[in-house]
């Protein structure tokens, strides 16, 4: 089966790509930290960061419209986060409209990051910060067993569409298919656990 | 010598289900032991007793040490595992990752971490594939990575959970040769009796969780009768 949709263009070979990974992470923390600190900053720069975003994503190749589909999948998030701020902090719509903005600029530099860096690069990155070692293997769980997932998922639908007269099942039937992933990860997860005591993990030492 | 003796295995899952009941052997080194039963026989409950990683009742010794859940890690560094489907045993992003992972956990050297991984994926003849990702690769690049990944460590026991379900016919035999190649204490849980004919120096029949035969191949391998009647032709 087909793997790529989630980092399918940090393959490519660009200057952006060839920048090397710690760089861009720092980049991207010292970016992020300020964005977060000074709040509300002059429309220039935010004139100015977009127009940087669109140049990286030509540069790049990242396409910009694959961008644009990304960050509205998560604008929804991005929005309701404004929202809450309005309505507890400063009912104030200049204020939303700024956590509006700043939200999305850091959302779209991290897509950015994420498919310029390879990801085993991007944890090899952590690894240097000296981020702990139990965090750095569950992230590196988390990719490598999202496509087995979604592999799961998907022979499962397949299966119920070679069954079933409709396209979709019914609510009954979609609760034990969620149920019986459910399981099926659970038993995975304990078979994973013995595949790595059995290769000498611990998970009390901190680094290696 | 004995370098595996289990005397009295038995097991028994949280739920109630005896899987593994009162059964003893010995392998000598560098033989081939074959563990042949038919689906639910109780197989890989006794492999992941062996390496310590369920709570068994009974007596586990390797290398003449006894083996229960607190030393079981330094006694594993000599043994290595290759699970049935190697998706539960692929966890890292990179093929080099996952080679690494065991000469990692056992504080090797980085250059030894190195050279361990670069020689195993050699063994299992995939040199080049260090970099690529594991969610990439087919079933049987995937069932060689982790078998190399059982291997990085030079074991001196190998355990093998049905090595050759879900082959095609020549990737089941290169594979076959390939743990054949191999010099070291096997063990081989498997329903292919032709891998048992080619590969084995002893047999042991289980069925239920109970051992019902141990013999040399060709003795098990003529007896149609019990065969058939464990469900294995
Ligand atoms: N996690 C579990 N919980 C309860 N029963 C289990 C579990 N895993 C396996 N069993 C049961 O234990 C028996 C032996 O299973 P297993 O060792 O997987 O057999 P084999 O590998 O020979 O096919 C079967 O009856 C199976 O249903
Ligand atoms: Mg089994």
């Amino acid at each position: 089966m087909k793997h790529s949709f989630f980092d399918k263009y940090s393959y490519l070979d660009t200057p952006i790509h060839r920048i090397r990974p710690e760089i861009k992470m720092i980049f991207f923390l010292i970016f992020t930290s300020f964005v977060i600190i000074f709040e509300k900053k002059h429309f220039i720069f935010y004139i100015l960061s977009f127009v940087g975003v669109f140049l990286i994503s030509l540069i790049s190749k990242v396409p910009f419209n694959f961008l644009i589909k990304k960050i509205i999948t998560i604008l929804p998030f991005v929005f309701l986060v404004a929202i809450c701020n309005f309505f507890s902090k400063s009912k104030n719509i200049s204020t939303a409209l700024y956590t509006f903005l700043n939200s999305s600029l850091v959302v779209f530099l991290l897509i950015l990051l994420v498919e310029t860096t390879k990801f085993y690069e991007l944890l090899s990155v952590l690894k240097k910060f000296r981020v702990p070692k139990i965090l750095i293997i569950l992230l590196s769980f988390i990719y490598r067993y999202f496509f087995v997932l979604i592999d799961e998922i998907e022979k499962t639908l397949y299966s119920i569409k070679l069954r079933s007269p409709k396209k979709y099942p019914n609510k009954k039937s979609l609760a034990n298919i969620v149920g019986m992933l459910f399981i099926k990860s659970f038993e995975r997860a304990e078979r994973i656990y013995y595949a790595m005591i059995i290769r000498g993990f611990s998970a009390r030492d901190e680094h290696n | 010598m004995n370098i595996i003796e289990v005397k009295n295995l038995t097991y028994t899952y949280p739920d109630g289900t005896l899987a593994v009941d009162n059964i003893s052997f010995s392998v000598r080194e560098n033989q081939t032991l074959c563990i042949i039963g038919p689906n639910g026989a109780g197989k890989t409950t006794l492999l992941l007793c062996l390496v310590g990683v369920l709570r068994y009742r009974g007596e586990i010794k390797i290398f003449g040490e006894t083996l229960n859940y607190k030393n079981g890690g330094d006694i594993r560094k000599n043994i290595g595992f290759l699970f049935q489907n190697p998706d539960d045993q692929l966890f890292m992003p990179t093929v080099f990752e996952d080679v690494a992972f065991a000469a990692k956990e056992f504080k090797y050297k980085e250059e030894d971490v190195e050279k361990l991984t670069n020689e195993a994926l050699k063994k299992v003849g995939l040199e080049g594939y260090k970099n690529r990702l594991s969610h990439h690769l087919s079933y049987g690049e995937k069932k060689k990575v982790a078998l190399a990944s059982s291997l990085v460590l030079n074991p001196k026991i190998l355990i093998l959970d049905e090595p050759t379900s879900n082959f095609d016919p020549a990737t089941r035999r290169e594979f076959i040769e390939l743990i054949k190649s191999l010099i070291c204490t096997k063990i081989i849980a498997t329903h292919d009796l032709d891998m048992v004919e080619k590969i084995a120096d002893s047999v042991i029949l289980i069925n239920n969780g109970k051992k019902l035969k141990e013999a040399k191949p060709s003795e098990i391998l003529d007896d149609k009768e019990l065969l058939t009647q464990n469900r294995l032709i």
